[in-house]
């Protein structure tokens, strides 16, 4: 490409500011027990989302009950004096709505899409399991199975499956995001009705709790059903737990390996970063962009199109609300060795470190997170998930969904360098070899 | 006794309840239904034929270009796999631009970029969509391949074959569709290295020009476009894309089978059992069965209240999930349901599977069950057109599959009316519990013989989709005694015989200690090993994958000691003195030195070649069995029993072949061990390839001992 052709692409790709010609609207308030409420109404098709987001995730569990607050998540299915066992999903998916739950290390996450004339069913059904779950043995027993079976299909039986949490469990030496939140058969097995009541009562309360709706949907009328169905929930009494223990800096790059049923061999880095609120957060997540998203990335074309030594390389930073990890991950090719790809990754770091990236290269990450950003906004449940999401882990900065793209494009080259000089060295991170079992 | 009973009541009703009392607030009553607007869609035709549909929609300021090209499936026979590589090579250059500057013209736009054998799908911000139409333009109409990015695909290809041969759902995939459709027809065949090994530059470059042309393509134009903007973009980048005769192709009918089949894929690491019940159906996208057939699908299996996840998940807790699909098909459907489930409920999953698929195929639904089923798809419909693709899909289907322009216009109202009956109906014709495939991927020693009993017939495949023929040649390799020959010779002979034809006793009292380097290949990874050994009695063997230690033995004249992959141990009683006894340089030479007590006792043949089969007995009474070439004298075989992992006894066969001289002494350079299981089944065949010996150099006592 010619210099004229670079200068014409250069002057093309400028940077335009606004994203959206309009701020995305929505309004929050808290309901006298602790409730908080967001409301985003968009009535462009009859249907409305509803979620509540518990802010608790597998870090507030006991060291000796790992899994717990996932196996938990699948017992608030199980009903309430009003609905019987086995008929919470039953409910929602005859009333034509669609529902599901996630556990991650922070939060806990339930949703129903419903058509919008079902909201108040929505709402009435989530209070009914804030305010009086009714969970029996045969459900927990039954649950407990289902969590095992769960874990085996997931991380158990499928080649890599147990790579990340061999991982976490190296990267942390106290703090609980040592474990993820599957967490160990041993641990699922253990795991008491009692305890699932104690549980209860200290997370799932309404001060611990965002209730989110978006979609289609009368303001003042659901203003009504919320204070009808969730202002009858009592604000919890017992103070809720959050874990405080900060995990010791590294003080060397920790090696390890493990044998799975597999036939590439993985290698996996992961460096110690800090938490999504920090401000060097974005800059960290600009950086795995430059390294691994899209096929001119620097990781992805050195190491699986130029010298074809990997079949994938992938480096991103899960959003933590404590110090987490980042990860770079690659799968080698047939008959090369991990330390060929562990000094292609460390040549291109060293790059990365020691200059700024081509402005070409800002142009893409920026484009690239843009575009990541505005998907954001294409569907109810994404928009729900994020404003709930910001507001419990984001200090109550519920717009942030509206700023998100200028807080990255505040993000220089510097800002990149510098992040790729703090955190990614070798004393910051774990170096894990996953090799293939041999009989 | 009435105490317990009480216990047992206690228990059964532990609740979990918040409050001793429960709030009673019954289920609300749902407002009005909302009445359910289907997007617009615009939709033009090319002078050459390619047919456009524009949806314009606002919500985010994208625009996502998506082409289908409409195409008989192919059959490749010996070069399966064609069309997916030359899909992937659509991206890697065009007359005008290297794979270099598409990446990055690609990546500077932030855009999403994905070519395939049947189209490819572009989607970006709206202020490139210019940008990415004429890119997308530049790629189909003038792809041009390279040998260099041709070579890398493959490369990369066959590495991705290998990965996924340990991927239980993929393993499960490919044997289901072996099986149901036959490796002749184009849904059962699949890549191997080998047919890819077949393709050649110019027949992807065929496959491009015969497959990639307008007047088989439908184009959907989605997001923040006006449809006059997206006619004038594609007239003016895609209006010159040229069309050609593409050819139609025929099938060979696929049928059920005639009786159930249990297809059973042994993967011994397995801790779940993948389970996929299949048969083929004749049921074609929007005919008259089609929506009376998906809802019925849905109330056996289609989601969270389906009979198969209520049963198999809820009930039972067999599973995570368990579901069923149908798939409607112009040449052949399919339906399928299944879950993974634990090794020891495998049977019991199997057969609750069966009676679900029963159930509905010979019992009336009830009327609350359609119902409730004819809601929850009428609300899937409704929140299916949030997503502006729907629509586009919806326009294509109507156009691709020739369906009335109304169809989902109507849709809510025809899915609606569907009846019990009819429900009924179509079990009957698509649900087939008698003239099904029941394909299991998992651990076959622990579930084979409980699922065995399930189903007459069985069958085994290997996870490339291979079957393995039903009477399995148990027999480890060669036949026992040829003929009633009788032995002639004393042992002495025989060990005589062998220490003269590898050199003679003085060449080897000569060898004061020696490393023998060899190595071998494992699934793909290579595996080194080192054996040295040292007079009169000290050894080490290890072995290493990529400087990864795999395990490492040793014997330093007094200790035994191990490390593995399992850790460090010490090795101590009977088996240290087995060790002591197997550390011994050119055992077999020595028995009589070292006391142990061997006996030459029939004459066999191994490879073809008659042999002498000596046994020796080690302190721990455990045997090692020799066979000695009656021609040559040389050692062709020995064999050990060792605990095998998965508990009882396993049998090692070292093969040995190419025997070659250093210092005056003969090596085998070939050595092929074999491990054999109870049964008498070999489980396991390794070979590995000696790359150096050396001799007398001087190794220390130290280098014997593992810390």
């Amino acid at each position: 490409m010619n210099l004229k052709q670079t200068f014409l692409l250069l002057s093309s790709f400028c940077l335009l500011l606004p994203v959206f010609a309009q701020d995305l609207q929505f309004e929050e308030f808290d309901l006298d027990n602790g409730l908080h409420v967001i409301l985003h109404q968009d009535n462009t098709l009859p249907i409305t989302a509803v979620s509540v987001l518990y802010h608790v995730g597998s870090k507030n569990e006991d060291p000796q009950r790992t899994g717990f607050a996932h196996f938990f998540e699948h017992l608030m299915f199980e009903g309430s004096p009003n609905i019987e066992r086995g008929d919470y999903m039953k409910i929602v998916q005859g009333a034509g709505g669609e529902l599901n739950a996630y556990t991650s290390f922070d939060r806990t996450y339930y949703y129903e899409i419903l058509p919008s004339n079902e909201l108040e069913l929505g709402l009435w059904m989530e209070s009914e399991r804030m305010l009086q779950l009714k969970v029996d043995s045969i459900g927990v027993e039954t649950q407990r199975q289902v969590v095992k079976e769960e874990r085996r299909m997931r991380y158990d039986n499928r080649p890599y499956g147990r790579v990340s949490e061999e991982v976490y469990k190296l990267a942390f030496k106290t703090h609980p995001y040592r474990w993820t939140p599957i967490g160990s058969l041993e641990y699922i097995n253990k795991a008491a009705l009692g305890e699932f009541m104690d549980f209860y009562k200290t997370f799932y309360v309404p001060n611990n709790a965002t209730l989110t709706i978006a979609g289609d949907f009368d303001v003042v009328k659901a203003k009504d059903w919320i204070k009808k169905y969730f202002g009858r929930i009592p604000k919890g009494t017992k103070t809720i737990p959050r874990p405080v223990i900060k995990e010791a800096a590294m003080t060397g790059e920790i090696r390890d390996t493990m044998y799975d049923k597999i036939q590439l061999p993985m290698l996996v880095h992961a460096y110690r970063i800090p938490e999504m609120t920090h401000p060097d957060f974005y800059a960290v997540d600009l950086l795995t962009t430059v390294l691994s998203d899209g096929e001119s990335s620097r990781l992805y074309k050195k190491m699986v199109d130029e010298t074809e030594k990997a079949t994938s390389v992938f480096a991103y930073s899960p959003e933590m609300e404590q110090p987490g990890i980042a990860f770079i991950q690659s799968i080698a090719q047939t008959g090369v060795s991990l330390n060929t790809l562990d000094s292609l990754i460390n040549v291109e770091l060293d790059r990365v470190q020691n200059e700024l990236i081509s402005q070409e290269e800002y142009i893409a990450i920026m484009n690239k997170t843009e575009n990541q950003l505005v998907s954001v906004r294409g569907s109810l449940a994404s928009i729900a998930g994020t404003l709930a999401g910001d507001y419990v882990f984001h200090n109550k900065n519920t717009g942030l969904i509206n700023k998100k793209m200028e807080a990255y494009r505040k993000v220089t080259k510097e800002d990149i360098q510098r992040v790729a000089k703090l955190y990614f060295k070798k004393e910051n991170r774990i170096n894990f070899f996953v090799l293939p079992k041999t009989n | 006794m009435y105490k317990n009973i009480f216990a047992y009541i206690l228990f059964s009703t532990t609740m979990l309840c918040a409050f001793a009392q429960p709030q009673i607030l019954s289920r609300p009553i749902a407002g009005p239904a909302p009445e359910i607007k289907l997007g617009k869609s615009e939709k033009f035709t090319l002078d050459n034929g390619l047919k456009v549909f524009v949806v314009e929609n606002h919500k985010v300021p994208k625009v996502s270009f998506r082409l289908i090209l409409d195409y008989d499936p192919i059959r490749e026979g010996n070069m399966a796999g064609r069309g997916e590589l030359t899909g992937d090579l659509m991206k890697t250059g065009t007359t005008t631009m290297t794979k270099a500057q598409i990446d990055k013209e690609i990546d500077m736009m932030g855009a999403d970029f994905f070519t395939y054998s049947t189209g490819m799908y572009v989607s970006g911000l709206k202020r490139n969509s210019e940008k990415l139409a004429i890119l997308m333009a530049n790629i189909l109409t003038s792809a041009k391949f390279t040998q260099e990015e041709f070579d890398k695909l493959k490369k990369q290809y066959i590495s991705n074959l290998a990965a996924q041969k340990e991927n239980p759902s993929y393993i499960s995939g490919r044997v289901s569709d072996v099986v149901m459709y036959g490796e002749n027809h184009p849904y059962g065949e699949s890549m191997t290295e080998e047919t890819l090994n077949n393709i050649s530059l110019q027949d992807c470059e065929q496959f491009y020009k015969t497959w990639f042309r307008p007047n088989i393509g439908y184009l959907a134009i989605v997001g923040d476009i006006t449809p006059t903007e997206a006619k004038v973009l594609i007239n003016k980048t895609l209006g010159g894309w040229q069309k050609g005769e593409v050819p139609t192709v025929s099938y060979p009918e696929v049928a059920p089978p005639t009786q159930a089949q249990l297809i059973l894929v042994d993967r011994p690491t397995s801790v779940q059992s993948v389970i996929n019940i299949i048969n083929p159906i004749t049921l074609k996208p929007g005919s008259q069965f089609d929506i009376p057939a998906k809802v019925m699908n849905t109330i056996l299996g289609g989601g969270a209240s389906g009979r198969l996840f209520q049963n198999l998940r809820e009930k039972h807790g067999f599973t995570y999930g368990a579901y069923s699909s149908i798939n409607s098909d112009e040449i052949v459907g399919s339906f399928s349901a299944g879950a993974s489930v634990r090794n020891a409920v495998t049977d019991s999953a199997v057969m609750e599977f069966m009676n679900e698929l029963n159930r509905i195929k010979n019992t009336a639904v009830s009327d609350t069950d359609l119902k409730r089923t004819l809601a929850f798809m009428s609300g899937s419909f409704a929140r299916g057109l949030e997503n502006p693709q729907t629509i586009a899909n919806q326009a294509i289907s109507v156009a691709r599959y020739h369906l009335p322009e109304d169809y989902y216009t109507n849709y809510l109202k025809n899915l609606n009316a569907v009846t019990i009956a009819e429900v009924q109906s179509v079990a009957g014709q698509f649900v087939k519990p008698d003239n099904c495939y029941i394909v299991v991927v998992g651990n076959g020693a622990e579930i084979k013989d409980k699922l065995g009993k399930l189903v007459g017939v069985s069958r085994e495949f290997d996870i490339t989709g291979k079957e393995i023929a039903p009477k399995q040649a148990v027999q480890v390799e060669d036949t026992p005694p040829v003929e009633e020959e009788m032995v002639t010779i004393s042992a002495d002979e025989v060990i005589s015989r062998y220490t003269k034809a590898i050199g003679g006793g003085e060449n080897i009292n000569k060898i004061k200690d020696m490393q023998i380097t060899m190595s071998m290949e494992i699934q793909g990874q290579v595996v080194s090993s080192v054996q040295m050994f040292k007079y009169p009695n000290l050894s080490r063997k290890e072995s290493r994958m990529q400087d990864m230690l795999v395990s490492s033995k040793a014997f330093d004249g007094a200790k035994g000691k191990e490390r593995g992959m399992e850790g460090f141990r010490e090795i101590t009683g009977k088996e240290l003195e087995d060790l002591k006894v197997r550390s011994a340089m050119f055992l077999e030479t020595r028995f009589q030195e070292l006391k142990i007590p061997f006996s030459v006792t029939k004459i066999e043949a191994v490879g073809g070649k008659k042999a002498y089969v000596v046994e020796a007995t080690l302190p721990s009474t455990e045997k090692i069995i020799y066979w000695f070439d009656k021609e040559t004298g040389l050692k062709l075989k020995e064999q050990i029993n060792v605990p095998s992992p998965m508990g009882g006894m396993l049998a090692i066969a070292t093969s040995f072949e190419d025997y070659r001289e250093v210092a005056g002494v003969k090596f085998p350079y070939k050595l092929t061990q074999r491990a054999i299981d109870a049964t008498g089944k070999s489980t396991q065949t390794i070979s590995f390839a000696v790359k150096d010996i050396k001799t007398n150099i001087g190794l220390k006592k130290k280098a014997f001992v593992i810390k």
